[in-house]
């Protein structure tokens, strides 16, 4: 075939694909963080009595996950143009906010998991209704929902990857760079191509050790 | 992590081959046209005048013109196939299209990757704001933040001769003009005919300063696709001797064209 590969473009231009792997690094643990937050608070809202909460979660819930990803970022980047927020963090926002609702739905499905009498045993034994959350429901359900997490940890690195139509300097957006300054498109979406499945790989095995072990444990040593 | 590793390597002893096995010979690509009887081209949708969807949902355009040039010259019809930044070396180097004539600056470096024909097109870089801004020209981009899109040569100087701006890369054109008109640049720079193409549309802003820099475009073909190449290089002087050229640039562009194409004497 006439083209001739040069994989040297990826060696030439790694100062750029540090940064970017960074960059997406960065997007993915802040994305994470703030979807655990969004999605504790409102998948336990979900599942909780209260009809007002649960309302709203809900609401949340299926706005968030029926609008497309791409939408969240130009939503925070374009839409909110007022609020001057830096690009970086409205990727951070609009990964956040699509993720917690799956994470939601996923922390739903896992309290709702628990039986009923758990709770009813934990308040039994003197500990406060936010006790029998914290000690009883919340470690039991994790374990069970940790390969969801982790698959969905997997799935938000993805994700960051949108960050780039808004001109966040992210793995692929760092691909386009090499691309339009050399022309080598095979090489530099293959590279990062690599780069991600290498980074997915180290990320879901750790985050499934982590909602397994280092999150669960301790407190089920209670 | 050792499945991991295996999993990634097999992957890659499967893509790349296929990526290999899937190409077209190049040298035959000229006769691989006149067969079928049709020239496959690849051309931008969204970049105006050169390739874009016109109101009556039509693809029009500069390079959409030339391409039709060239199959009427080749005697063939012709195939229109979108092309994207990620997507038109790829499109080119796999054999799914013949050329790609996508608004496409030659550069040395990207010579790496394809050929290109001569310069058909010559364009100058400008700078695009709103109507009330206070940046005239490029002495006044200090902390200012301009748009431009990624990985092109425009983007190089700006950085070169705007030091002190803020450069925003985006990914494409589109997105660029976009932060432009919701206030998220304070300025955008871009090829000027092609910024002329965004604010025909849109009133409320306008091109300031002198046009800098020179881009040549370029139509693009696989390496050693050289029969080809001649054959469009052909085309295009035929076009500038007949006059057709300076027609069709004329109605994209308004004006005369202001660099000639390059000649070769018929020997």
């Amino acid at each position: 075939m006439s083209y001739v590969f040069d994989w040297g473009v990826l060696w030439r231009y790694r100062e750029a694909l540090l940064s970017g792997l960074g960059l997406t690094l960065a997007l993915s643990l802040l994305g994470l963080a703030g979807a655990m937050a969004v999605g504790l608070v409102a998948g336990a809202a979900q599942a909780g009595e209260r009809r007002l909460p649960r309302l709203a979660a809900a609401g949340y819930v299926e706005l968030a996950r029926n609008v497309p990803l791409l939408v969240h970022m130009y939503f925070w980047y374009f839409g909110l143009t007022a609020l001057r927020l830096p690009a970086f963090w409205c990727g951070v926002l609009g990964l956040s906010l699509y993720s917690g609702a799956y994470v939601a739905e996923i922390v739903r499905a896992g309290i709702q998991s628990v039986p009923a009498g758990q709770r009813a045993a934990a308040l039994a034994c003197g500990l406060s209704p936010a006790q029998a959350v914290r000690f009883v429901i919340y470690p039991q359900a994790l374990r069970i929902v940790a390969p969801s997490l982790a698959g969905l940890f997997s799935q938000l690195v993805k994700d960051s990857s949108l960050a780039s139509v808004i001109s966040v300097g992210e793995l692929t957006f760092v691909a386009g760079e090499i691309e339009g300054d050399t022309f080598r498109a095979f090489e530099a979406y293959i590279g990062v191509t690599v780069l991600y499945l290498m980074i997915i790989t180290v990320i879901s095995h750790v985050a499934l050790r982590g909602f397994r072990g280092g999150i669960v444990d301790p407190a089920m040593r209670y | 992590m050792k499945k991991g590793w295996k999993a990634l390597v097999a992957v890659l002893i499967v893509a790349v081959p296929g990526l290999a096995g899937g190409t077209a010979r190049a040298d035959g690509t000229l006769d691989a046209i006149k067969a079928r009887h049709k020239l496959i081209a690849g051309v931008k949708y969204d970049t105006p005048p050169f390739g874009f969807v016109d109101d009556k949902n039509q693809l029009v355009g500069f390079d959409v013109d030339l391409v039709r040039e060239i199959a009427k010259a080749l005697g063939v019809e012709v195939e229109f196939v979108k092309v994207t930044s990620p997507t038109r070396i790829p499109l080119l180097v796999s054999g799914n299209v013949d050329l790609s004539a996508a608004s496409m600056t030659h550069t040395r470096e990207r010579e790496g990757a394809i050929d290109f024909s001569i310069t058909y097109y010559t364009g100058a870089q400008a700078l695009l704001v709103a109507e009330n801004s206070p940046i005239k020209a490029l002495g006044d981009l200090a902390g200012k933040t301009v748009a431009v899109q990624q990985g092109t040569t425009l983007e190089k100087n700006l950085a070169k001769l705007a030091p002190n701006a803020t450069v925003q890369p985006f990914r494409d054109y589109t997105s660029a003009w976009l932060a432009l008109r919701q206030g998220r640049a304070d300025a955008l720079t871009g090829s000027y005919d092609i910024l002329r193409g965004f604010i025909r549309e849109t009133p409320g802003f306008h091109v300031v300063g002198d046009k800098f820099s020179l881009e040549p475009f370029g139509i693009g073909f696989r390496h050693g696709d050289w029969q080809l190449r001649d054959f469009v290089n052909g085309v295009l002087q035929d076009l500038w001797a007949s006059g057709r050229y300076r027609e069709l640039y004329r109605t994209w562009f308004q004006v005369d064209p202001d660099v000639p194409i390059e000649m070769w004497p018929k020997g």
